[in-house]
């Protein structure tokens, strides 16, 4: 297997997998969604809320907002010495006090500790008018994907075969005819090869292809190239979140060898 | 029930947006204003759209889409 | 006895579970809402 990083900074990342098979990307997609751990908002202690929103609104809200989290300090709740009553090695404790007229921002969540200060600090929560105020506590716990989408860290991870753009010498007028019919800027006639521009405009050139009936034009993928990409939410960096995945997926094929093992 | 508020995520992937809505909202306000007096805009909600970093289009419906109601609703408790 | 709030004149009032037709002693509305308890809720994010 090959792998090249395209692009990997910040939240995005971008591979490009060679010599490998769709199902095992696919495995690495799946992990990302359902098991990578993080951080999320589950416990809501409401004191007082006077805002027009309801209190399950407001607690659903804080709910999906994104929290920096660090797995190499944090443990789960039910995996924890404290038996599930809550201790700072499982839980994050936040509060949020606020009275109107203004907006409630995921900023104006106050950590225990600065660590844990939110990073996307302007989602607004609810608006606040005049004699509204809202007083809460928040409890974070790590929780998995595959329990709520709110502990869900990967978004739109997604895989690309690599396609091959084929034309039958027999009919290279035609095609030559077709190309001029195509928008500005989207193939490029090499020769006797089609080559796309940008590989994400694939499905344009289906349209026109489907469109025209030419038949003399075919696209083949190869599912041993991938184009492999994905976004985190902000809670970990796309480097870090990759790391993580890969780690978990390492445990799991280890797991089931020494399963194997005892047959 | 009617969205009161920008939802915080995108419903279809999930992305954080509504950290991006209000200033969304602030460009596209002066890009009517501009519209209305008959100038060339500095920049077209497409655009805007862009420099956000909002790529697909399941995101940017959310966005587009947004009509805030919650002044409306906020007098009653 | 249950609180109320006026839902016109803001003013807190009390009334029997078992009235029927209340209005308020001040203004006469008969919007009310019901006055939060002062315990804390605590409630999962769903």
């Amino acid at each position: 297997m090959k792998v090249k990083t395209v692009e990997l900074k910040g939240n995005k990342g971008v591979l490009k997998i060679e010599d490998t098979d769709v199902y095992f990307v696919n495995s690495l997609r799946r992990v990302m969604l359902a098991e990578l751990p993080k951080l999320a908002i589950d416990n809501v202690i409401i004191y007082d809320n006077t805002s027009a929103l309801f209190d399950e609104l407001i607690a659903h809200r804080l709910g999906l907002i994104p929290i920096p989290t660090d797995l190499q300090t944090l443990v789960f709740r039910d995996q924890c010495k404290c038996e599930g009553k809550g201790c700072p090695n499982c839980t994050v404790r936040y509060t949020l006090s606020k009275e109107g007229d203004c907006v409630v921002y995921s900023g104006d969540l106050q950590p225990e500790h600065p660590s844990f200060a939110i990073t996307e600090n302007t989602i607004p929560i609810v608006e606040l008018m005049k004699d509204q105020r809202v007083i809460l506590e928040v409890e974070a716990v790590l929780g998995r994907g595959r329990d709520h989408a709110k502990w869900q860290m990967v978004l739109a991870p997604r895989y690309r075969m690599e396609t091959k753009i084929q034309v039958d010498k027999k009919h290279i007028n035609e095609v030559k005819a077709f190309v001029e019919e195509l928008p500005k800027d989207l193939v490029e006639l090499k020769g006797d090869k089609l080559e796309l521009k940008d590989p994400s405009q694939k499905s344009i050139l289906e349209s026109y292809l489907e469109k025209h009936k030419a038949d003399y034009i075919s696209i083949t993928k190869d599912p041993s190239k991938l184009l492999f990409s994905f976004e985190t939410d902000g809670s970990m960096s796309a480097k870090a979140a990759l790391q993580e995945s890969i780690n978990i997926l390492a445990k799991k094929y280890e797991e089931f060898r020494g399963l194997l093992k005892d047959l | 029930m009617i969205e009161l508020i920008i939802p915080v995520r995108c419903f279809t992937c999930g992305k954080v947006i509504s950290s991006l809505y209000e200033e969304y909202k602030k460009r596209y306000e002066m890009y009517q204003k501009v519209i209305a007096s008959g100038q060339k805009p500095k920049e077209t909600p497409k655009e805007i759209l862009d420099d956000l970093g909002v790529e697909r289009y399941c995101c940017r419906r959310m966005i587009i889409s947004q009509v805030d109601l919650l002044k409306e609703a906020a007098p009653y408790e | 006895m249950t609180r109320y709030k006026c839902g016109l004149c803001k003013k807190a009032v009390q009334f029997d579970v078992k009235n029927i037709g209340m209005q308020c002693p001040y203004c006469g509305s008969k919007v009310f809402y019901k006055e939060r308890p002062t315990i804390a809720k605590r409630i999962k994010s769903l």
